[in-house]
């Protein structure tokens, strides 16, 4: 299968000489195309770190990240953003629309930035809006929504520009659990219909069980896989055991 | 801890964020008290000619201040408030009271005008001397300035200040005591909602602003005292609207047209806008109205120097002037000329006809156009080719000294005979010496005239040092007899021209003061929205926006911001002096796109500025 995004070695280091600690320490990560990967991990365990530094927000102490064959830390800063623009899609916790634009300007911001022509912008946010079941929300304004709504703007706005990732932080995390429940098949629909790879940082393994395979952070190590095998239900229950087990202090065992 | 020492720790934490209110307010203490002093100036007051036009201005002047600064001060004191209304809201949270907050708040806006008022001071006892200086060749004055020092204009400065300062102080403290903590505590977060759009009072703003243009152009319906008051009102309001509806009409039609919107960071800046224009019509809208006071008033005084100017140089082309064929008279003349320090730059003799039937003098053709080369009148080519040939026609040259054009007439009866007027004209030919129209004629036709009537002969003398003839000026009439009629630089000296010169010197001060004020007021506004837009430029950011990009859209915003007050301003100010130049029957394109240029530069700095100070604030991150 066709490698979409590759670490070696990679670290990150925070303070200065003397007192060094390293939020994420030697991580080696390949992500395939199509995949839909979950981080899981403590609070602290260095999973944003690990997000910002893939998504190319932050840049790594040592270690290279390449996505497909290209290493992004040669790149400038403006050729980063335009990178990002182009070939990555983000959602946050807190959504982070723009509270000034409707929400067809929202999902359409990308494409404007990159001068798009104006007649396939409007049809990409028309087939979008319909796939995230936002067709009669475009005229309103993100004040005007439901939390599951707006976070359903923001994965249109995320694969408006068709990006080889989607990173999700916390996607579910200022979510109610039926907009939870609803946002995750969004996801799941992106992941299959549309073959958008997606990695999702998470803590909350209801959320997680919605991935295909999940990597689980420790003190900035990886410290196991897990592979989905079964039904979503079995996975979930697998997830359990096993976060409960590291709460536990055995996870040497595992 | 106590209070006092709370505030002074404020106030060395944010004296960056003040800097550039204690500028303006600085520069303000130290006009306001050379506009005071100047009244006290012992030098100036022994100067008879000129100490009430000094008197008068600087009381006007130092009115006009006191307004401006009431409403400088009450606006900036109240958007430092705002601004921190939340870290008040902490200050509540920790259990301090609210009397005791207010206190901390509004001591330091006082301390801060105390400050800026005691700099101010210092500053412009420092440069009164210069100012002095500058006053005294605007008003073409010659005379020694000596450093003063006025106790009089320091007391009172202190007291205008701190009465004003008081208030505000008492307004803050006020304001502070009746907020709720929970108002405070939301005041940021609370949700931006996109603005209703009153499609009625948009459209009315074109109408009331149409209207107060019609009936500004059109005093004489209602008399000028009541158009001025009718048109100014009317202007204010209208103006509101403008930013108020209007030009949310015009925002929101942009953000509906994609083709617009979708174009780069254009979707950034102009959502921005729409969002913003509730918060910030009334500052649009006050600083548009500032801009046509600043424009209009020093668009007025510098057309009052440039028309006084003008006519200067019809009213006296030449230093020394008489009438007289005698040839001892003319002798006895450049003897005394020759005897006095000036040196000689041209001497002029032509021969005039008088006809005091029809209250005019009559020149011939060649005459005429020799006078027009040796004094070197602008645009004389065009204008002797456009007389062309005169034949039973004439030239009238309106009379020096005359303010408007009220040519009507369409031919003029010299002695038995009646002329055609081909073309009135207004350029500098005898000056006030001979304080007749004049007629052009041919030369064939002015050998026929002479016969019937009594012809003059002028002498007119340019010398260097024009200024210094008062003594020359004594000699000569000493010398010449009544009917000789002499006239010189001096005799039309020492009046309308100095005080013109004063006006125009005051107006140009006031002009920066008013300048630095609105920019400061943008300055402020624009700052406080940086503050508040920081978390929409770091998402942006995170999405991949550029660097680049973000700048662009930056400069975009800001752009706006200060280029709708100013296009209404220059607006509304070109009809202003539109109809001044409509009073004086004198174009005044020339000093009015002078200070719309003037402002331009000045304002376009600010711009600079406030860009750069708007992308360091949204690129720090907090």
């Amino acid at each position: 299968m066709e490698i979409v995004l590759e670490t070696r070695n990679l670290r990150k280091e925070y303070g200065t000489r003397g007192m060094v600690f390293a939020a994420i320490d030697g991580v080696d990560v390949k992500v395939y195309k199509g995949e839909f990967l979950g981080i899981m991990g403590p609070s602290g365990a260095g999973k944003t770190t690990l997000l910002n530094i893939l998504s190319t927000i932050d840049r790594p102490t040592s270690g290279k990240v390449y996505y497909g064959d290209k290493d992004i830390s040669t790149m400038k800063n403006r050729e980063l953003s335009i990178f990002r623009r182009n070939n990555i899609g983000f959602l946050f916790q807190d959504f982070n629309l723009l509270d000034n634009m409707s929400v067809e300007d929202n999902i359409a911001l990308p494409l404007a930035l990159s001068n798009v022509n104006i007649k396939e912008i409007k049809e990409r946010v028309e087939r979008l809006s319909s796939f995230f079941g936002l067709k009669d929300q475009l005229k309103k304004y993100p004040y005007q929504l439901s939390g599951g709504q707006k976070q359903r703007v923001a994965a249109a706005r995320a694969i408006i520009t068709s990006p080889t990732i989607v990173f999700a932080d916390e996607p579910t995390g200022a979510l109610d659990s039926k907009s939870s429940q609803e946002l995750l098949q969004c996801l799941v629909k992106m992941n299959e219909e549309l073959n958008t790879t997606i990695i999702m940082v998470t803590h909350d393994a209801f959320a997680a069980s919605y991935c295909k395979r999940i990597l689980y952070l420790k003190d900035g190590r990886i410290h196991a896989r897990l592979d989905k095998d079964s039904t979503r239900k079995e996975f979930f229950k697998r997830i359990i055991d096993f976060v409960g087990s590291m709460g536990g202090g055995v996870s040497e065992l595992l | 801890m106590n209070s006092f020492k709370l505030t002074l720790m404020n106030f060395r934490r944010n004296i960056r964020t003040y800097g550039m209110y204690l500028m303006a307010m600085i520069f303000s203490v130290a006009t306001y008290y050379n506009f005071v002093s100047m009244r006290y100036n012992p030098q100036f007051s022994e100067v008879k000619d000129v100490s009430n036009y000094v008197y008068g201005s600087s009381l006007t002047t130092s009115i006009v201040m006191i307004w401006f600064l009431i409403f400088f001060i009450m606006y900036s004191s109240d958007f430092f408030i705002k601004q921190r209304k939340r870290e008040i809201g902490i200050y509540a949270f920790m259990g301090i009271d609210n009397y005791k907050i207010a206190f901390i708040f509004a001591l330091e806006g006082l301390l801060l005008g105390i400050m800026s008022l005691i700099i101010g001071l210092l500053l412009g006892t420092l440069f009164s001397k210069l100012f002095l200086m500058l006053l005294a060749k605007a008003a073409l004055l010659n005379m020694r300035i000596d450093f003063f020092i006025s106790k009089e204009a320091i007391v009172e400065t202190i007291i205008v200040y701190l009465i004003i300062l008081f208030i505000a102080f008492l307004k803050g403290y006020l304001s502070i005591i009746r907020t709720n903590l929970i108002d405070l505590m939301n005041t940021l977060k609370k949700a931006e909602e996109l603005p209703k759009v009153n499609y009625l009072k948009g459209l009315a703003s074109l109408i009331i602003i149409g209207l107060a243009y019609y009936i500004a152009v059109n005093y004489h319906i209602l008399g000028f005292g009541r158009a001025f008051m009718w048109t100014v009102i009317l202007v204010i309001i209208g103006t509101y609207w403008l930013f108020g509806s209007f030009l949310s009409m015009i925002i929101r039609y942009l953000i509906s047209r994609k083709r617009f919107l979708y174009r780069g960071t254009n979707i950034i800046s102009f959502s921005n806008i729409a969002f913003r224009i509730k918060d910030n019509y009334r500052t649009f809208a006050a600083v548009a109205v500032l801009i046509t006071t600043c424009i209009t008033s020093f668009g007025t005084v510098s057309s009052l120097k440039y028309f006084v100017a003008e006519n200067h140089k019809i009213e006296v082309p030449y230093t020394v002037t008489y009438i007289s064929d005698r040839q001892e008279e003319i002798e006895r003349v450049d003897e005394i000329i020759e005897n006095s320090n000036h040196k000689v730059e041209l001497r002029e003799t032509a021969n005039f006809l008088f006809v005091p039937e029809s209250e005019v003098v009559v020149v011939n053709l060649s005459s005429f156009k020799r006078i027009l080369t040796d004094l070197n009148v602008k645009d004389r080519e065009k204008l002797i080719s456009k007389m062309g040939q005169l034949r039973e026609e004439v030239v009238y040259v309106e009379r020096p000294g005359i303010l408007m054009n009220m040519l009507e007439k369409k031919d003029i009866k010299v002695g038995d005979k009646t002329y055609k007027i081909k073309a009135g004209v207004k350029v500098p030919l005898f000056g006030s010496g001979v304080p007749f129209p004049c007629l052009v004629v041919s030369d064939e036709e002015y050998e026929g005239l002479r016969l019937k009537h009594e012809e003059k002969q002028f002498n007119g003398i340019i010398l260097d040092r024009p200024e210094d003839t008062e003594d020359l000026t004594y000699k000569l009439a000493q010398e010449l007899p009544g009917e000789a009629i002499l006239y010189t630089y001096f005799i039309a000296g020492a009046t309308m021209y100095d005080l013109v010169g004063i006006v125009y010197f005051l107006g140009a001060f006031l002009f920066l003061v008013f300048i630095f004020a609105t920019g400061s007021i943008i300055y402020f506004k624009i700052l406080s929205e940086s503050f508040r837009d920081k978390a929409k430029y770091e998402i942006l950011k995170k999405i991949g926006t550029t660097d680049f990009e973000i700048k662009e859209a930056v400069s975009k915003q800001v752009g706006m911001f200060f280029l709708m007050p100013l296009i209404v301003g220059i607006v509304h100010s070109i009809v202003a002096i539109s109809v001044l130049s409509d009073l004086l029957e004198y174009s005044l394109i020339i000093p009015t796109m002078l200070s719309i240029a003037v402002f331009i530069v000045v304002y376009g700095l600010f711009y600079i500025f406030t860009r750069r100070k708007y992308v360091n604030i949204i690129e720090n991150q907090a």
